[in-house]
């Protein structure tokens, strides 16, 4: 057991615990968090393909639509990346 | 001097870029007011005077959609607004932090939405179908709909604060971190996350703004009567 002794030795405080949790619950919610805009998007996307095919003409209005839902979308993985920035840079 | 000095070092990097892209803007506007005293209309619209043409067409275009018959009103504010948020963001390029990046700029820009919005619902509804419209469908929905009142400058201030600060930071951790190849990188990355991030950025403010207005509007003032 004589790897593990760091462990032991290294003198963890607190604030040395907050600090490392906070960048670990940052990298959680970056994970978690992007998983719901990728599959939002990637659905306007796939249904934006499936109404140009369709439709070729309206291909300026379906990309201009397709561009606004997604950002709108993206919303969503934006908070939990402010709350990864706000954990990383506040705690 | 040093007491100027002082006071420069205490200004926060967006609010001294952001007085700096305000005069600019205002500055080029002036030229453009002056150049539009000598213009006629028979004229062919070049330069300048092209370019706010066609931003002034589209927008009003754009309100004509979402808000019908108020698109007189709320077209100059728009145009004004998607300009002075376009060139914020993009102003990465010219080597100012972007002030978009503070959250004091966007919530003044998006409470400026809300207030606009909730006059609206008073003036064209009036009072009393301006509060009804809170109990609709049935009672029960009133706290439902003061949060989702509530929560619109909230969503439309950190969704550009969000972006852009997501890329102010990803741009410096790459100037950081790559030393003499971030001159072949970083343009590539520019144009993602200031020009194209900025520019679905206005557009989505613009677009959500004039939806959020029209959503209080009454249904008579929707429709556009025929010109003529």
């Amino acid at each position: 057991m004589k790897f593990l002794s760091f462990l032991v030795d290294a003198a963890i405080d607190g604030a040395d615990y907050i600090k490392a949790m906070a960048v670990l619950g940052a990298g959680i919610a970056m994970g978690l968090g992007s998983i719901g805009p990728g599959i939002g998007e990637g659905i306007a996307a796939s249904k934006a393909c499936e109404g140009v095919s369709r439709q070729p003409e309206a291909l300026k209005e379906i990309r201009g639509i397709m561009l606004l839902g997604q950002a709108v979308t993206e919303t969503t993985g934006i908070y939990s990346l402010l709350i990864a920035f706000l954990l990383i840079f506040a705690v | 001097m040093s007491n100027f000095n002082t006071f420069y070092n205490s200004i926060s990097p967006s609010l001294k870029s952001m007085v700096i892209i305000t005069i600019i803007i205002a500055i080029i506007i002036l030229i453009t007011s002056h150049k539009l005293k000598k213009y006629k209309y028979t004229d062919e619209p070049k330069g300048l005077i092209l370019i706010f043409e066609w931003l002034i067409d589209g927008m009003s275009g754009l309100c004509k959609m979402m808000v019908g018959k108020k698109y007189k009103q709320l077209g100059p504010y728009m145009v004004t607004v998607a300009l002075l948020l376009f060139v914020y963001n993009i102003a990465g390029l010219f080597g100012f932090r972007p002030p978009t990046a503070s959250v004091s700029v966007t919530f003044a820009f998006s409470i400026t939405t809300f207030i606009l919005m909730e006059v609206y619902g008073v003036a064209c509804n009036g009072v009393k179908n301006w509060l009804h419209q809170f109990i609709e469908p049935v009672p029960l929905f009133l706290p439902l709909n003061i949060i989702s009142d509530m929560v619109t400058p909230l969503s439309l201030g950190l969704r550009i604060f969000g972006n852009i600060l997501s890329g102010v930071i990803i741009m410096s951790m790459v100037y950081a971190v790559c030393g003499w190849f971030s001159v072949i990188l970083a343009p590539v990355l520019h144009l993602y996350f200031d020009v194209f991030a900025g520019y679905i950025q206005t557009l989505v403010f613009v677009s959500l703004t004039l939806v959020f207005i029209g959503n209080k509007l009454p249904e008579s003032d929707l429709e556009l009567e025929e010109d003529k």
